[in-house]
Formats: C-alpha cells, structure tokens, sequence
C-alpha cells in the first residue's frame, strides 16, 4: 500500500482503521506504523472526523416545539375503516358462535358417552342383548353337542332316556 | 473535547437501533413514560401510526433538533429549516402507517422526507438563496473554552456550509442525524458508492478548508485563524 493509496482510503472509510475492510487493515496499520507522513495524514483525518462529531445541533425553539408537538391535537386521525375481518365478524358472528356452540356441546355429549360406555358405569342396551342373545346360543349349543356326541360314540345312556312304551 | 464528544470521534454518532415494544417494555421498566424511552424508534413509529400521541412526543424529542439541523444545512435558513421540520413532522404523524420497518429504519426513511422537503424548497423559484444562511447556533458557551469552542464550532460550521449542495446533504445526514453510509445513501435516494464518493470530496475539501485546525496549524485558529 503508497501513502496516497492510504489517503484515498482514509477520505473514503475515515479514520478508524478498525472499520476497514479486513484485507486492508494489515497493510495500513503496517504503513501507518512506519511513515512518518502517513501517520501525519491520519491525524489530519482524525481532528476532521473529531471536529464534525463536535459540530452542535441546532435547538429547536420552544415555538416550534410546542408547535410540532401540537399536530397530533391539530390534525387528528381520522378513525380507522374497519377491516376485512371486522366486516366479516359483523356479518356472520352470531350465526358462528351459535353453529359452534352447537358443534361443541355435539362434541362433548358424544366424549361423555364414550367415557361412561368405557367405564362400565352404565350397560349399553346392545351389550345386554348381546349378552341374553349370548346365554341362550350357549344353551342351544350345549344341548346339540350332547346329542351329536352320543351318536358318534353309541353310548346310549348318553342319549336322553325314553320312556319305554307301556 | 467532552467526554461524550470523545467516544464519538471515530465514528459519526450513531441513533440506538433497539426493537423494543413499549408495552413489553413496560413490565421491565417502571413507567409507561420509561418504556416509550427505551423503546426503538420502529416500535415507536408503529404506536404513531395507532394514534399514540406519547409515542409520537417521543419521537419528537429524539429527532427535531437533528431535523432541523439536516434542514438548515441544506437549506440555509433557520426559518425554512424550521417549516421543513414541522412539515417532516406533520407527515410523520399523518403517515406512520405506511412506514414499513422490514424495508427500512424509522431514520432512513424519516430523513428521506426530510431531504425532500429541503430539495421541494429549493426547486422554488422564492426559495431563499444559500448566502442567505444564518450564523450555526453556538454550544451553549459559559467559559472561555466554550467560547474557544464556539469559535471553532463555528469555523467548521461555515465549512460545511460553503460545501456543494449534495456533499453537505451528505455530511449532514451521517454526522448530524447520525445515519450510516448505507442509510444516508437510501435517504439521498442514491446508490452507496455515490455517496461515498460525496463524503471523500466533502473531507478533501473540508480539511483544506479548516487546514488552520489541523494538527500541524492548531495553534493558528486562536492567532485569528480563518471566521
């Protein structure tokens, strides 16, 4: 890096070396450490940068602040258009919250059913006829197996005992 | 040199940049008056945009004296810099809703207005001429330093002022109003490289002009240096 490539990047970056591109710190801070006349043009470059941060603000006047913090009571904003949200919620809301209100309490029955069901603390009706309909089978069942046994084994006192005729 | 003005020597002065919301803020800080102060100027601009009169008085105390700062630089005069304020300041309020914090900062696009209102002025054919600018208001002077200060405040002052319009435009914004290269270059609406090469001629030119308050000519200023 020359001492004019290091003043160009001086007027272009300022005088804080840590705010260089990384690829151009090394070689500046070498140059800035050995050239008597580049650490001359940095100082320049720092008192410039020093003197501009220092330059004062002007003050507003209370006149004008006051004046400035008076718009909003001058010019009042007009009241927002309701949205397209809005609209709709007018429209529809009361057939809404009615459907699912109705949805909710479906919902609900049908849960308190299924845990009383699960719970065995009260029958189902099916249950109870599955379970006569299941008792009768059983009796039907019993009594043709005990006669489908007995002709296949010959044992005839298996076999219900008739009466012999008189 | 102040302390403060110390920290600040190697870079311009940079505005917080905190997303804070006032309302979340709340719960952390003790008042409502606490929060909107440490709220960032993005959350307060989007209160502005609800109607929040605080949120916009907040704002107001951040930002006028740098708006009108921008604006007498540029413009010359302390009564149109005063107007441009007012004006800036007025569609801050009226049009806080269109400011979209994902494309910008609240600074960048609050000091584009401010530009455009200077350059509005300065297209018309009754704006007051640039000789017409006043003296920079002095730094609150209450010793002989300060009045050192003020002389030299002063000096620098005039500089800037004698610079072309866009470098001056350009000083202003990243030393007054404290916007970075990239920022100053979205509120001039022109591209960074260009507004880099504004800075580079306005401090060339600058440091020819305040050679006297250069390290090798300091002493010269107080021997009746360049007013």
């Amino acid at each position: 890096m020359t001492p004019d490539r290091f003043e160009e990047l001086l007027d272009l970056h300022g005088p804080d070396l840590s705010a260089w591109p990384a690829h151009l710190r090394g070689p500046a801070e070498a140059l800035l450490a050995a050239a008597p006349a580049v650490q001359e043009a940095h100082r320049r470059a720092l008192r410039l940068e020093t003197l501009l941060a220092d330059l004062p603000l002007d003050r507003a006047g209370p006149a004008l602040r006051r004046a400035v913090l008076d718009i909003p009571l001058d010019h009042p904003l007009p009241a927002a258009a309701p949205g397209a949200a809005t609209r709709l919620a007018r429209a529809f809301g009361t057939a809404w919250r009615q459907w699912t209100a109705g949805i909710a309490t479906a919902t609900a029955s049908a849960l308190l059913g299924v845990v009383l069901g699960a719970g065995g603390l009260t029958p189902f009706p099916v249950e109870a006829a599955a379970e006569t309909l299941g008792a009768e089978m059983l009796d039907a069942f019993a009594e043709e197996s005990g006669e489908v046994a007995a002709a296949m084994l010959g044992d005839a006192a298996l076999l219900p005992t008739e009466e012999p005729a008189p | 040199m102040t302390t403060a003005a110390a920290a600040r020597t190697m870079r311009p002065p940079r505005i917080r940049l905190r997303v804070v919301d006032p309302d979340m803020a709340a719960s952390a800080h003790g008042t409502r008056e606490e929060a909107l102060a440490a709220a960032s100027d993005e959350a307060l601009v989007a209160r502005v945009a609800a109607g929040d009169r605080a949120a916009y008085a907040e704002l107001v105390s951040r930002h006028l004296d740098r708006t009108v700062t921008v604006a007498r630089r540029l413009l010359g005069s302390r009564a149109e810099a005063e107007d441009v304020a007012q004006e800036a300041f007025l569609r801050l309020w009226l049009n806080a809703g269109r400011f979209r914090p994902e494309a910008a900062r609240f600074t960048t696009w609050f000091y584009r207005i401010t530009m455009n209102l200077c350059l509005d002025r300065k297209r018309r054919p009754d704006g007051a001429p640039l000789e017409a600018a006043g003296d920079p208001a002095d730094p609150a002077p209450g010793a002989e330093e300060a009045l050192d200060r003020s002389q030299t405040a002063r000096a620098v002052a005039l500089a800037v002022e004698e610079l072309p319009e866009r470098q001056r435009a350009a000083i202003s914004l990243c030393y007054d109003a404290g916007l970075s290269n990239a920022e100053a270059a979205r509120a001039m609406e022109v591209s960074v490289g260009a507004l880099e090469t504004l800075l580079v001629r306005a401090r060339r030119a600058l440091r020819d002009r305040l050679s006297a308050l250069m390290p090798d000519g300091a002493t010269r200023i107080a021997r009746g240096g360049p007013r």
